[in-house]
């Protein structure tokens, strides 16, 4: 109460509760009508409308300031020609109330009843006169019914609501009067009443497509992802999807479906720019194939532990609570998740992983299906995105259906905006429609707002117009491609024309350019793409002074972005983008087509991998007994001296034949190469390519340092199948005897005789060659088997000599005392 | 009754091999197993002269292993509370008491001070291929 007393307006009503000046109550409500309905911010209305809830529940218990409101209600018989004009003018805003369904408990309860003004009510009531002398009865509240509410948040409403003085508020209202009647009068048939439920909706949700046939454009995309919620049918609903081509589709689908009847890809990717209507081409989907869709958007949740939370319980439990229909996911702004690369609980890793469950084999069903255990999805899920080459969605995209929308043709869109504005009576030229719609760049839901707009300023709709109104309108999501076709292209004449913009205008192209580059916030990904580009671009250029001068730019490029980066110099910040407009008057003579090329990026995977190799043959070396290499360890050795002449070296020239058979100097090669590669730990591994070939591959792959385009160095002889298999065998021999070698050093043998004796002297030192020859000859066998000539004899003896002689031991459990008894000596004599 | 015992002189050494002839030399050792040993032969002739296990003894001497076919036995060096003398009687001249009903001759022909107990469960082993 005290607030109210502080701010003054409403003391006369506090002091003296029997005669009102009504003339400064229907302020407030009339002021926020008059800036509220007519602008699109329906929100904004809205709050301010909950403000005056606020104030309206605060003075509840005096009972007259909202109670105004019951006063001058349309339904109230009134017979002067002053308040119902009133009436209509300040009404808006509590039927507005109505139609939002803001209703508060104050809005329900405050408002008397037609018949209150006129009938005195029975209980406790306070009188109230018009100012023209009329008298009016309102019904004491109840103390119970008021809401206690927080005097802070009164007051700072109440101080927004008087942000004006009284009487500019009046000459506010009374041009909203005129403008009103001016309306009423050029639109008999909807007249007042009718007047204020149009404002309340964004024209965007009025004219939304509600079936599939209203769809604008894009057709093929909408039948394609029909098709696709279709084929979930089998499985959803446990029905064919039903149509004519029915017999002739079934064997295809069946096909495609895995095991649980769903579609190989389980999810549906729209990708395409803002305001095409993607997330209603869901919607109507998914009511056309009979769906209960829940929308998640993932720029709003958008860890990884709302699949867990949301998504998983929804899709398994098939249908909402309450609901029949099954659900149907709708995923939108899925690029605005956050949780790029490999984090393992990123939203669409765990999507991925929800996705990808595969559902167990009927064994394990029946006996592990603890509170762990997770059942497949059979809900389709449908993402909506902007950019599908997002980086965020790498990993989503092999398991996706991926559908692109398009803009539709500008004269479709032009049309069903001229649709849309005889309906809404708004005069348009179409000539301003067709350069909204190529501002907008079709975005349709832009357009639709920026007609509501200017229907809402009751302006004209001209061209000069619709420029004015587009000034500010964003140019969203430009991909790195379209900017760097901007930079090294002039600007086409068509969109010259879109934009408006004069001759001078076109001229002036660092503000343009480096905005575009700066809204975009990847810089470094336009250098790398300018540098890529301008060597490509052809031009007449005798001394190559563009190029040079080009060149110097990306130099005062480099310089900023390491000074920042490394620096940490991040005022810098703001010139990068203007050291990469100047390609843009050096090059910019013709049009052409930018193409982002990936090769940077391959490059770097490249160097990575090799880099990996460089480690590990250094950790090799670093772990191998022999230190004569270690000093060519340090980093420029080892990548220029040692790795390309170990390569000659390891290849001489060795001819592939049986290795009983070589030569005597070419046995003494294949030994010092068996050596230096079992130093340096190389060896070469059998693998099967993809042809079903079998190679022998280098590990570590060290080679690739000679291979340059596919091919080796001209100076190294090519290395046979044959000859890598002969030399991988004498390695794996060498290792193997090296290892027994080890062992039998390590190992401790008694020098008794007997079965286990000779046994264990098989695999010592003496027997080693024999073995060793043994699994050399196993590799050339011709059926594959493996020959255990000399292991078998032996063993043939062995067991003859068992056969008539053997002794088990047998353990008696428990302690020997137990068992022991005392023995006379009679008992042995 | 006088059962007349010779005591011979100790049986010649060396013939042991070298790691057990650190528990003793020349000494008979007793071994006492906690289980019984299975032989199958076709005839009890059979088994004369057959290895059945190998029996080693590490360098310090306390630590005494045997292998009897799978089984891998530890076991431990004990001194007898009692010893045990080894009597021995001649072939020849116990035929010639059983004829003669006279006094049989007992020869000492060692003394057992210390075995060898393996109690402990025996560890299966595979023998190498």
């Amino acid at each position: 109460m005290p607030s109210f007393v502080a701010n003054g307006l409403l003391s006369s009503a506090l002091t003296s509760s029997s005669s009102i000046n009504w003339d400064s109550q229907p302020e407030p409500f009339s002021s926020t009508q008059a800036s509220g309905s007519i602008t699109n911010e329906i929100e904004e209305s809205c709050s301010d409308l909950q403000g005056i809830d606020i104030i309206s529940e605060i003075s509840c218990p005096i009972d007259l300031s909202f109670k105004s409101t019951g006063l001058l209600d349309q339904s109230a018989p009134l017979p002067e020609d002053d308040i119902p004009h009133f009436a209509t003018a300040s009404f808006g805003v509590p039927s507005l109330l109505g139609e939002t369904s803001l209703s508060t408990s104050s809005s329900r309860s405050l408002f008397t009843p037609p018949s209150g003004p006129t009938i005195p009510p029975s209980g406790p009531s306070i009188t109230a006169r018009t100012f023209d002398g009329k008298s009016v009865y309102f019904r004491r509240k109840s103390k119970k019914d008021i809401p206690n509410c927080n005097p802070t948040t009164t007051a700072r409403s109440i101080s927004r609501l008087l942000d004006l003085p009284i009487h500019r508020m009046l000459d506010s209202l009374s041009a909203g009067l005129v403008n009103q009647l001016q309306q009423s009068e050029q639109e008999p048939s909807s007249a007042a009443a009718g007047n204020s439920p149009k404002e309340d909706t964004l024209w965007v949700d009025r004219y939304r497509p509600t079936r599939f046939t209203e769809l604008l454009g894009n057709e093929r995309i909408a039948r394609e992802t029909l098709t696709w919620v279709k084929r979930w049918d089998l499985c959803v609903f446990g029905k064919r999807p039903k149509g004519k081509r029915k017999v002739a589709s079934d064997d295809e689908n069946q096909e495609s479906l895995d095991e649980l009847h769903r579609p190989q890809q389980r999810i549906l990717l729209l990708s395409g720019p803002p305001g095409l209507g993607k997330t209603t081409l869901a919607h109507v989907v998914a009511r056309q194939a009979g769906y209960e869709l829940m929308e998640i958007n993932a720029s709003d949740a958008r860890t990884g532990s709302v699949i867990d939370d949301r998504i998983r319980p929804a899709l398994e439990s098939g249908s909402a609570v309450g609901k029949k229909k099954p659900t149907l996911l709708v995923i939108d702004e899925i690029d605005g998740a956050t949780g790029t690369g490999d984090n393992p609980s990123s939203f669409v890793t765990k999507l991925v992983q929800l996705i990808q469950y595969k559902p167990k084999k009927k064994r394990g069903t029946n006996t592990a299906h603890g509170p762990q255990s997770k059942s497949p999805i059979l809900r389709p899920i449908i993402c909506i995105c902007n950019d599908a080459y997002a980086s965020c969605l790498t990993k989503l995209r092999p398991h996706a259906y991926h559908l692109r929308y398009m803009r539709p043709a500008d004269t479709h869109i032009v049309n069903r905006l001229r649709h849309i504005c005889e309906a809404e009576t708004l005069s348009i030229e179409s000539r301003a429609l067709s350069t909204l719609v190529g501002v907008a760049k079709g975005d349709l839901r832009g357009c639709l707002n920026t007609l509501q707009f200017l229907k809402s300023r009751c302006e004209h709709v001209t061209e000069a117009a619709v420029r004015r109104a587009t000034v500010g309108m964003k140019e969203t999501d430009v991909s790195l491609n379209a900017i760097l076709t901007d930079l090294f292209s002039p600007l086409s004449k068509k969109r010259v024309h879109e934009l408006g913009l004069h001759d001078d205008d076109e001229l002036r192209y660092t503000s343009r350019l480096s905005t575009e580059i700066e809204s975009s916030g990847r810089e470094s990904t336009i250098a790398v793409g300018c540098f890529a580009q301008y060597p490509k671009m052809r031009q007449h250029d005798a001394n190559l002074s563009r190029y040079e001068k080009a060149n110097e730019w990306l130099l005062v490029y480099d310089g900023f972005s390491s000074a920042m980066y490394s620096g940490g110099d991040f005022a810098l910040l703001q010139y990068l983008p203007y050291t990469l407009v100047p390609f843009y008057p050096l090059f910019s003579e013709r049009c052409t087509q930018v193409e982002r090329s990936q090769e940077d990026w391959e490059h770097l995977q490249l160097t990575r991998t090799n880099e990996e190799i460089y480690k590990s043959i250094s950790r090799n070396l670093r772990n191998s007994s022999t230190c004569d290499y270690k000093r060519l360890l340090t980093s420029p050795t080892l990548e220029l001296e040692f790795a390309p002449y170990i390569n000659r070296i390891i290849s001489p020239p060795i001819k592939p034949v049986n290795s009983q058979v070589v030569r005597l100097e070419e046995k003494a090669v294949l030994t010092r190469l068996i050596d230096i590669m079992i130093s340096l730990d190389l060896n070469f591994v059998q693998e099967r390519t993809e042809d079903g070939q079998l190679t022998y591959r280098l590990d570590p792959p060290i080679d690739v340092f000679v291979t340059y385009d596919g091919r080796r160095a001209a100076d190294i002889p090519v290395s046979r199948y044959a000859v890598r298999q002969l030399v991988a065998n004498e390695i794996n021999a060498k290792l193997i005897a090296r290892e027994t070698c080890s062992a039998s050093k390590g190992g401790k043998r008694p020098g008794a005789q007997g079965p286990f004796v000779s046994e264990t002297s098989e695999s010592g030192p003496p027997n080693k060659r024999a073995r060793i020859e043994h699994e050399v000859a196993a590799a050339v066998d011709f059926f594959g088997r493996p020959i255990v000539r000399t292991q078998s004899d032996a063993r043939k003896d062995l067991e003859k000599a068992e056969k008539k002689f053997r002794v088990k031991y047998r353990f008696s459990e428990g302690n020997s005392a137990a068992v022991r008894k005392p023995i006379k000596v009679g008992a042995f004599l | 009754m006088i059962i007349p015992i010779t005591v011979a002189a100790p049986c010649s050494p060396n013939l042991l091999p070298p790691s057990l002839a650190k528990i003793s030399h020349g000494e008979v050792v007793l071994i006492e197993l906690q289980g019984s040993l299975n032989i199958e032969c076709d005839e009890a002739t059979d088994r004369n002269g057959q290895l059945v296990g190998i029996l080693r003894v590490d360098e310090t001497g306390n630590k005494p292993t045997l292998t009897i076919g799978h089984h891998f036995l530890e076991g431990k060096v004990v001194s007898l509370a009692k010893p045990i003398a080894i009597l021995l009687r001649d072939n020849a001249e116990i035929e010639d008491c059983e004829h003669s009903q006279e006094a049989k001759p007992w020869r000492i022909t060692a003394l057992v001070k210390r075995k060898i107990v393996f109690s402990k469960r025996p560890m299966p082993i595979t023998k190498q291929p």
